[in-house]
């Protein structure tokens, strides 16, 4: 018994000593951790729209500047979210979207990747916020060589297809696991904007 | 044992992972680039050291039946400062190690030094075992990262070095961590560890 409250004793004191620690670190990079998501978030909406407009004006947080939906994900079913971030031109007027977008089925889980969108729908870039393909395969998707494929493609009708389904779009590898996904995540985007925000600026 | 020794040990005599072979998953799996491997390394000798003078300073009060919970302890909390830093500061090699900077609290190095050395002698002992240790890992992960990256990408640390130089791709990919490891286990146990 009196092993017993000992153990427990030293052993509450440690993790108490280790959670006082870890609060105070977590206080101090709190800031720099919001501070750099929130830069890969601009810099990545100015890649994307940055060609197609040029006097791209964003708000410090451009959460504040956003529509979310939520849709089953297409392959999978799950609850996805999808931000449209407004894009405004320096008289203040939305010139443009960035689409933050995703396909949950990458070849090691989802993918997430940045669409500019003109206002009539026409793909202004694209480019990946996140993934955990296979690097030198599949991380092959984030360069500008597969990417700027999209650059000016419009979903006339039908979605934007890999070459292996007959469409546009050359893939990174043969088994086109990770280029399938991320042309579903562009066609989604272009999907949901004709359907909710097409005409209604 | 001098302390010179107790520098030197981790080093080549007993490297955590060409000659003990321990911390395999983290090493194998994060060693597609030089500069991940580096990156991996030093995150790996911080929470080492921390560790080891930790529990060098307390382990007259951990009683022996509970000596691991309080070392895993010691460990994680060490490890999650990194993570939080490596977030806020260092983002792009934060990505691309990704989840191996939390399996850092599971890597059989650290827990071995605790039980192994750092519960047993003294805090400067301690601190130049983690040390000797944190060199030899972070050379050692540095070596088969620069060979991955030469062999696997025709380039070191990010700078291409060959010109029209077709990349072996299976170097990047686990295979060519476990090939490349063997040969290095191979010539550390032929020419280097002392019998």
């Amino acid at each position: 018994m009196k092993d017993t409250v000992r153990y427990i004793t030293v052993l509450a004191v440690i993790c108490a000593t280790a959670a006082g620690l870890l609060a105070y670190v977590n206080q101090k990079t709190l800031g720099p951790i919001a501070a750099v998501n929130n830069l890969i978030k601009v810099n990545a909406i100015r890649e994307v729209l940055a060609s197609a407009i040029p006097d791209l004006q964003l708000a410090a947080n451009p959460d504040s500047d956003r529509v979310i939906f939520h849709i089953p994900d297409s392959e999978t079913g799950k609850d996805k979210e999808i931000s449209f971030y407004r894009a405004r031109n320096a008289s203040g007027s939305c010139a443009g979207y960035a689409v933050k977008t995703a396909s949950l089925v990458g070849y090691a889980g989802a993918i997430s990747l940045m669409v500019g969108l003109s206002l009539e729908g026409k793909i202004t870039g694209t480019c990946v916020l996140e993934q955990k393909e296979t690097p030198g395969l599949g991380t092959k998707i984030k360069d500008v060589l597969f990417s700027g494929q999209f650059i000016g493609l419009v979903r006339a009708g039908s979605d934007i297809k890999i070459k292996k389904f007959g469409g546009s779009i050359e893939s990174v590898t043969g088994a086109s696991i990770s280029s399938h996904a991320y042309t579903a995540a562009v066609n989604e985007a272009l999907k949901l904007y004709e359907k909710k925000l097409k005409g209604q600026q | 044992m001098s302390r010179i020794r107790t520098l030197t040990n981790g080093i080549v005599r007993e490297n955590p992972l060409f000659v003990i072979v321990l911390g395999l998953c983290p090493s194998l799996a994060v060693t597609t680039s030089a500069q991940n491997a580096l990156g991996m390394g030093l995150a790996f000798t911080f929470v080492l050291l921390g560790s080891n003078i930790v529990i060098a300073s307390i382990k007259n009060a951990i009683p022996n039946q509970i000596r691991i919970p309080c070392f895993i302890t010691v460990i994680a909390t060490f490890v999650t400062i990194v993570d939080l830093v490596m977030k806020g500061y260092f983002y792009e090699l934060y990505k691309s190690l990704g989840i191996f900077i939390p399996l850092i609290v599971v890597n059989c190095i650290v827990l071995a030094r605790a039980e192994a050395f750092a519960s047993k002698k003294s805090i400067f002992d301690s601190l130049l075992d983690a040390i000797g240790m944190g060199i030899g890992f972070t050379l050692a992960i540095l070596i088969i990262g620069s060979i991955r990256e030469i062999l696997g990408d025709g380039s070191i640390f990010g700078f291409k070095i060959f010109k029209n130089f077709s990349p072996a791709l299976i170097f990047i990919l686990p295979p060519g961590a476990f090939i490349t490891l063997g040969f290095i286990v191979a010539f550390f146990t032929k020419y280097l560890k002392k019998k």
